[in-house]
């Protein structure tokens, strides 16, 4: 984070922002409108928990309407209403700007500025949010050094932390999503984000991101799932956005204990295995799965090791998600039985918001 | 001639040990006899093969002569790790 950490401190977690106000406690709906008036004003600031984002665009349809959809349940920024001088703090930012040349009119297409430069290829128009989504993982994954960024779904249940740290299509979104609409709290789909100092899970709240067949498996396991349309023919291939509930966004400045890790493998047709596995395993999995292990140095070192040392460590294969999450469901109500729910651990800085338990 | 590589830090991990190196950037899983070695060079400042062939030795009854080669091998994997250094003669 560019504002920095404050400093090595016990708990609760503080987090500097300068210049931050705090958070609202009852954040006034986003609406398409209301996106589109910030995306081409003084920018639509996302305050996702772990990084503040804002994203500025002359285009204000369609992505209004597609960001305004995918993050229904967050409130634009109080610093950027109309008539507040000060401009909103963001960590990082985005913008999204027009084709060049014929491209602007012909097959239109949107380009994606990150801090200024330009990171990837040109979208389809019709195709903001996509891009949004990838724009901002990307970035996050580059700056956001402040923390072990794991590459992992990340809920919390009781102020408790389950992480999943896998590779690309090992099913760990779709999972996520599945927990989600199960009632845990969603912290991420993408970014495990442990604090150094405290050892505690941030949230990092931003929609699922599904692909191809996960959308429908998805919609067929929760038909009430607040998923975004469908775009199909990106590099991925089909993608659709699942909200974060409004429970989460509530939360995002709730840090979570870390209390049990799965390593998850979709296999078709396998049978659910939920196994133990060893603290060398666990240790090399999260290693490997984090964006910036080599870049924190002893640091990064540090935190992997204390998280193989404090959770429970296990790996799920799975094909069936419905048993694949009551297994889940029932290791965790079995380790929840041998330990206590922490205390909440809210931040600092939003220390005003009623805490609420994940 | 040996010396451990400076900032080294090694921590227990179930049956085996973590090794990382601020120097390559690596960790590495270790046995017991390489945090033997590793902790030797880091409390004594240096030391030759022969030197931790003798406190192999002593620590395991072998003759010191039967870890000459294995020694060898494992300082050589340990310079390449980024975990130790090898002194000018």
């Amino acid at each position: 984070m560019s504002a920095g950490r404050a400093g090595e401190t016990a708990l609760p977690i503080e987090v500097s922002r300068a210049p931050g106000p705090p958070a609202m406690a009852s954040p006034a709906p986003l609406t398409a409108d209301r996106v589109a008036e910030l995306l081409t004003g003084s920018g639509l600031v996302l305050d996702l928990g772990l990084a503040r984002v804002r994203v500025r665009s002359p285009l204000a349809w369609p992505a209004a309407a597609q960001i305004a959809t995918a993050y229904r349940h967050f409130g634009a920024d109080a610093d950027a209403e109309p008539g507040n001088a000060a401009p909103p703090w963001a960590d990082l930012h985005l913008d999204l700007r027009p084709g060049l040349g014929l491209r602007r009119w012909v097959r239109p297409q949107v380009r994606l500025l990150a801090d200024g430069l330009t990171a990837f290829e040109p979208f389809p128009a019709a195709q903001v949010l996509p891009l949004l989504e990838w724009g901002a993982n990307w970035l996050i994954g580059r700056r956001m050094n402040d923390v072990l960024l794991l590459h992992a779904g990340t809920l919390a249940r009781d102020g408790r932390a389950l992480l999943m740290p896998a590779l690309p299509g090992s099913g760990k979104s779709t999972l996520t999503a599945a927990l989600v609409t199960r009632g845990w709290r969603l912290l991420s789909d993408e970014f495990g984000a442990c604090d150094p100092a405290s050892g505690l899970m941030r949230p990092c709240v931003k929609p699922v991101a599904l692909k191809n067949a996960s959308i429908d498996v998805i919609r067929r396991f929760a038909p009430a799932a607040e998923l975004g349309p469908s775009f199909e023919g990106t590099r991925k291939g089909t993608v659709a956005h699942l909200a974060p509930p409004a429970a989460s966004v509530a939360a995002r400045h709730q840090a979570a204990v870390p209390a049990l890790l799965v390593i998850p493998r979709w296999q078709a047709g396998s049978a659910t295995t939920l196994e133990p596995i060893t603290p060398e395993s666990a240790f090399t999995s999260l290693a490997f799965n984090a964006f910036n292990y080599t870049a924190l140095g002893a640091t990064g070192f540090r935190t992997v090791l204390g998280l193989v040392r404090r959770m429970a460590l296990w790996r799920l294969v799975y094909s069936d998600l419905e048993d694949a999450t009551q297994r889940l469901d029932a290791l965790w109500s079995q380790l929840a039985a041998d330990a206590p729910a922490p205390a909440p651990t809210p931040l600092a800085h939003d220390a005003a918001v009623a805490p609420h338990a994940g | 001639m040996y010396a451990a590589a400076s900032g080294v830090l090694i921590e227990p991990l179930a049956d085996a040990w973590c090794a990382f190196s601020p120097l390559s950037g690596q960790t590495h899983l270790i046995n017991d006899t390489s945090v033997a070695i590793l902790e030797h060079l880091q409390a004594a400042g240096h030391a030759t093969v022969a030197d931790l062939c003798a406190l192999l030795a002593e620590e395991t009854g072998q003759p010191a002569t039967e870890a000459v080669e294995m020694v060898a091998g494992a300082l050589n994997t340990f310079v390449l790790a980024g975990l130790a250094r090898c002194l000018p003669a």
